[in-house]
């Protein structure tokens, strides 16, 4: 069961569980640094989340991985329920290959208050949206999600009082964006939130749109450049496509009534938990974030 | 017939009556057409802004209206004012065929029957002078503002080929709402002698102010993304953009023209806009920015549409005229503030 706390105690816990030679290779992604980066504007000063999405460096270092888990484990974090090994790294039975391996979930030796979920930082040739890199620790295989449009959020990354690095928003936001080209209704969270079915990419975009309702529209308009210069140095050659359709998955969400309440719900429940958002409300928000920062980025040639 | 109650007060300038029996209501013995009413409920308006709490009721005989005809003007004056003084007004009109009554609290046969019984009594005051009351329109606000800006600003007596070109008004036009503001000895009663306001125009003021949204017809806007309000924003915005045709007002003008002006923060943005039909600018300013018609909400953005803006003429000038800036001050209810802004403007250098 989620819990609120304050996203600065939770970056302080974590600064304090992690060894320190292993900071260096960390940067917190999510929910967990959008709410860290806007931590002034949240209800109360608090986020309703545990988990907390763990980026490693440097890109395809999935040795580095393995070996930062097992350290881990050795000094005590404990693997979640839903954290398990399998004894091969592909499915030896129907099961769907991205459903196959767990990805490494583990809470500190001696606190509940939160998890890290590792993520591999992906390599510039990843063409999938997101693949499973298979890692081997000790007991057995599991998985390290690899998002191809999360390697944007190493421009201009954030750092925490405490010194631990974290994803900018408009990067995380990009990110989204271009990871929901369309809605794919089966494509839903596992999970249901308050009972109710969400599909991922009304979540992802609904992410987006929570970050851009906790920035002002001149900090929106200046997302711009910024995606323009990340997507020119992190995808050269196709950046100018990949600006054209960056807000495809979005256009598609402002006309989909449901998908936009599903939205609506996840951020309500989620980073802006108690602002009492409207769909009508989103809905400008995302009319906003096409005009001041994605259009301009449709309009290059 | 005897009168009843004798008249406590009764101003020789209007026909106006009012008795301590009676202390929330306004007694108009007679009232010969559409444009008299409309002159009285301006008054009504005026004095009930006076007693913000009370309810205050016009009680009149118009014999040359129709019932409908009266509702229909109330109505149409009801939509025109705040709606935070119309729900407190109300209007007793005994009509050519029959009574009509707006207010709630009021049983419509009593309220007939004691109008029947108390207006035919009351004896209008003798007129000294026949003053013709009218509610202000569009054409006289502007040649009023013109002399307002003149006087706040000291710049000493226009002629009227000077006041004819600054409002956009017509010659006729400026000559009549000239002779009204003589007639309120606003001005001074000379001929074809250059002209300034003898000191601050009160009187028009209250009028112009009971009809601030038909005269200035302002254009709010709300954040619809659901954001906390943030003016402050918008006015850096707007300051550094320097939209064409765009003007700040409002308390951050106020704070322009007077550093000592008594207001902490911001809560809206005023602009005077000379460009009434493009809204592109606004759409840059910020895309989440909504027209709202609805009176509960609190506008983040107030605009004001003005057609002929002399002030605009004024190279480089990025700020509304102190006369736009004083009545968005009044329209704010920032009325101590709006002395002060006055009393500033006109202090001696």
């Amino acid at each position: 069961m989620s819990e609120v706390i304050r996203p600065e105690i939770l970056f302080d816990l974590i600064a304090y569980h992690l060894p320190a030679s292993l900071r260096p290779h960390v940067m917190l992604a999510g929910s967990l640094a959008a709410a860290y980066h806007h931590r002034d504007q949240l209800i109360g000063g608090v986020v309703n989340t545990k988990d907390a999405d763990v980026m490693i460096h440097p890109a395809g270092a999935i040795a580095e991985c393995a070996a930062i888990a097992a350290r881990l484990i050795e000094q005590g974090w404990r693997r979640i329920d839903k954290c398990y090994p399998r004894k091969t790294p592909k499915p030896t039975d129907s099961t769907d290959p991205d459903e196959w391996l767990m990805a490494i979930r583990l809470s500190p030796k001696d606190s509940d208050a939160y998890f890290l979920e590792l993520l591999a930082f992906p390599q510039e040739g990843q063409q999938e949206i997101k693949r499973w890199e298979p890692c081997q620790l000790d007991d057995g295989w599991y998985g390290l999600p690899c998002f191809r449009y999360l390697g944007l959020t190493e421009f201009e990354r954030q750092t925490a009082a405490n010194g631990i690095a974290y994803a900018a928003p408009r990067m995380m936001a990009l990110a989204n964006l271009l990871s929901h080209p369309t809605l794919r209704p089966d494509v839903v969270i596992k999970q249901k939130e308050e009972g109710r079915t969400i599909m991922r990419a009304a979540k992802d975009i609904g992410r987006v749109l929570a970050l851009a309702w906790l920035s002002d529209a001149d900090t929106v308009r200046s997302w711009a450049d910024s995606w323009r210069t990340a997507l020119a140095r992190r995808f050269p050659g196709e950046h100018v496509e990949l600006g054209r359709r960056a807000g495809d998955g979005l256009r598609a969400l402002l006309a989909d009534a449901d998908a936009l309440d599903q939205a609506r719900h996840s951020v309500v429940t989620g980073l802006l938990s108690g602002h009492d958002l409207t769909t009508d409300n989103l809905r400008v928000v995302g009319k906003q974030l096409l005009e001041l920062a994605i259009d301009p980025l449709r309009r290059d040639r | 017939v005897s009168s009843p109650v004798e008249p406590e007060r009764a101003r020789p300038d209007n026909r106006r009556i009012y008795f301590s029996k009676f202390p929330k209501r306004m007694f108009v013995p007679e009232l010969q057409g559409k444009r008299d009413l409309v002159a009285a409920l301006v008054q009504l308006a005026d004095w009930q802004r006076e007693h913000p709490q009370d309810e205050r009721s016009l009680w009149t005989w118009v014999p040359r209206m129709t019932r409908s005809r009266v509702e229909q003007e109330w109505s149409r004056f009801r939509h025109v004012i705040r709606p935070e003084i119309a729900q407190h007004l109300g209007i007793v009109a005994l009509a050519k065929d029959g009574p009509w009554v707006s207010l709630s609290s009021e049983d419509p046969v009593a309220a007939e029957k004691e109008a029947r019984k108390l207006l035919p009594t009351f004896k209008p005051p003798p007129k000294e002078e026949p003053i013709e009351w009218s509610a202000p329109t569009s054409k006289f606000f502007d040649v009023w503002k013109v002399l307002l800006n003149a006087w706040l600003t000291r710049e000493g007596p226009l002629t009227a080929l000077q006041i004819v070109a600054r409002s956009g008004a017509s010659s006729p036009t400026v000559a009549a709402a000239l002779s009204r503001l003589r007639q309120r000895e606003e001005i001074a009663n000379t001929r074809n002698q250059p002209i300034e306001l003898l000191s601050f125009p009160r009187g028009t003021l209250r009028e112009v102010l009971a009809l601030s949204d038909s005269l200035r017809r302002p254009h709010r806007y709300v954040d619809a993304s659901g954001r906390p309000p943030d003016p402050q924003r918008l006015l850096k915005n707007v300051l550094e953009s320097r939209p064409a045709g765009i003007y700040v007002g409002g308390i951050a003008a106020a704070r322009h023209y007077d550093p000592r002006f008594d207001l902490n923060g911001l809560p809206r943005l005023d602009l005077v806009s000379t460009n009434v039909v493009e809204t592109d600018w606004l759409r840059k300013l910020d895309p989440a920015l909504r027209l709202t018609n609805d009176p509960t909400r609190t506008p983040v953005l107030v605009v004001h549409p003005i057609e002929d803006y002399p002030s605009a003429a004024i190279s480089g000038t990025r700020w509304a005229d102190p006369t736009e800036t004083l009545l968005d001050l009044h329209e704010l209810r920032l009325v101590e503030q709006a002395e002060d802004l006055v009393r500033a403007l006109r202090r001696e250098k």
